[in-house]
């Protein structure tokens, strides 16, 4: 009875820790704005985020009437990298963001104006009607870049920050569980009292390790499309990555119960 | 002696130990499966969903006319011929598909629409600027447009022109009772910006060459 009372605390101590390691592998990644900020600087989304807007614009040009040189320089990289950190704060915070729809719109109608000056075109009201169409396709064109979507962005934010918001909490929950366990199991079970942790870090490491193998052979990340090939990428990218920490947290937990076994010079009961 | 019996004692308790944790993992995985499951395989659904197949290239079979139809059609933005306006010395290359990316290399074919030889209503478009169709508002009625493929050669010979507003999409039905092309570009040519009408030529098929 002593016994099965044991392996249940044990038990339910493992799959807190595996809790509390979740946790900390996802404040450290995915709800962390840094990490993500870091991931696309690493992996250069701006760049290509900039690339693909101007390709964008680049099928609205030619029907325009003005001519690819028309976008010149009406984004830039500061521009783009401004806007997307921007998005990706009001996801983890909830503060809202601002793109600078404004001024790309304002740097196109000098472009525009430049043109008809030195081309001393004659603008009719027609015209004029369809340039502000060509215009709006353009900022248009621009926000779905960086943005995607607003009712995307709403959802992330919610689920984002409302998480956050209990991460405190729920840290507090789960080391209190802990340590009460610890505390139960040291006091039902002195002489044994390196093997409960024992179990529960080993358990803890075969499941993240198991875990990440399933998650890496089972399913199939890597071919994942959403929004464009940039974005996709993105998210491949971090989700390999956080399968890689599981798994190396499940590698040096393991580790670690093997070393002290080697060198643990204490007693053991079987 | 005493050493020995320690250290497979020791070993002992190792592998009792990792026979429980092992214990324990399956136990979770299957509590959780109970629990979650159905959020699981939702989740694994959702990416098998989002996920694009890579396959190796497939050798294109070329592309034959059998009884007014297609045995296999051109890759969507793929080039599939040419289509030519001798009287306003226009030649383009024509490509299956209508996206902004392909016209910005010729003449786009909407998909949806019928081919050249298949009876039915072919629709294509292009831009109005040079190089394109900025003088297809000036096409005379009894004009050939020549639609050249790698299965047939198909001449058409304009009846009507139209002017529309670009969301009058009744000006460009899809039917399969007779074979018209029906090529239109933005209107009017000389403008800037977007422009919100739409010149339409309508020619019916005069003579059909098929290889």
């Amino acid at each position: 009875m002593k016994k099965t009372i044991i392996y249940i605390l044990t038990f339910i101590l493992s799959i807190f820790i595996i809790l509390l390691i979740g946790l900390i592998l996802a404040d450290t990644t995915i709800l962390n704005e840094k990490y993500i900020i870091k991931k696309m600087e690493k992996s250069n989304y701006y760049q290509k985020i900039y690339d693909i807007t101007n390709e964008d614009f680049k099928k609205h040009t030619l029907q325009s009437g003005f001519g690819d040189e028309i976008i010149d320089n009406i984004i830039d990289k500061e521009i783009i990298k401004e806007d997307i950190n921007s998005l990706v704060g009001t996801i983890y915070t909830k503060s809202g963001y601002t793109i600078h729809s404004q001024e790309i719109r304002s740097r196109l109608e000098t472009n525009i104006e430049n043109k008809i000056k030195t081309g001393r075109y004659v603008i009719t009201e027609g015209d004029k009607s369809n340039i502000e169409t060509f215009k709006n396709t353009i900022v248009k064109a621009y926000a779905n870049n960086i943005i995607y979507g607003e009712s995307i962005v709403d959802v992330l934010k919610s689920t984002v920050t409302k998480v956050n918001s209990l991460m405190n909490m729920i840290y507090i929950g789960i080391l209190f569980v802990i340590i009460v366990l610890i505390v139960l199991l040291n006091t039902i079970d002195k002489d044994k009292k390196v093997q409960f942790l024992q179990v529960a870090l080993l358990t803890t490491g075969l499941f993240f390790i198991f875990v990440s193998l399933f998650m890496r052979i089972g399913v199939n990340f890597d071919n994942i499309l959403m929004f464009n090939k940039e974005i996709s990428k993105l998210f491949i990218n971090i989700i390999n990555n956080i399968l890689l920490y599981m798994g190396l947290v499940g590698a040096v937990v393991i580790s670690l119960i093997i070393i002290k076994n080697l060198i643990w010079k204490g007693k053991s009961n079987g | 002696m005493q050493n020995n019996s320690e250290k497979r004692e020791k070993v002992k308790v190792a592998i009792k130990n990792l026979v429980v944790a092992f214990t324990f993992v399956i136990m979770i995985f299957i509590i959780g499966s109970i629990l979650f499951g159905k959020q699981i395989s939702m989740a694994i659904k959702l990416v098998k969903n989002i996920s694009i197949k890579q396959s190796d290239e497939i050798e294109t079979e070329p592309i034959q006319l059998i009884q007014n139809k297609l045995a296999s059609y051109p890759k969507y933005g793929e080039k599939y011929g040419t289509l030519e306006i001798a009287d306003l010395n226009v030649n383009l290359n024509l490509y299956y598909g209508d996206t902004l990316s392909i016209l910005r290399n010729g003449v786009g074919h909407t998909a949806g629409s019928y081919f050249p030889g298949e009876g039915g209503s072919i629709i294509c478009m292009a831009h109005n600027t040079e190089g394109f169709l900025k003088e297809l508002s000036k096409i005379k009625k009894g004009a050939n447009i020549t639609i050249q493929t790698e299965y047939g050669k198909f001449v058409y010979e304009v009846y009507d022109t139209k002017i529309v507003n670009q969301e009058n999409l009744d000006a460009v039905p899809l039917q399969k009772e007779k074979e018209i092309l029906m090529l239109y570009t933005c209107y009017p040519t000389n403008t800037f910006g977007h422009a919100k009408q739409r010149f339409i030529t309508y020619s019916k098929l005069v003579e059909c060459d098929i290889f």
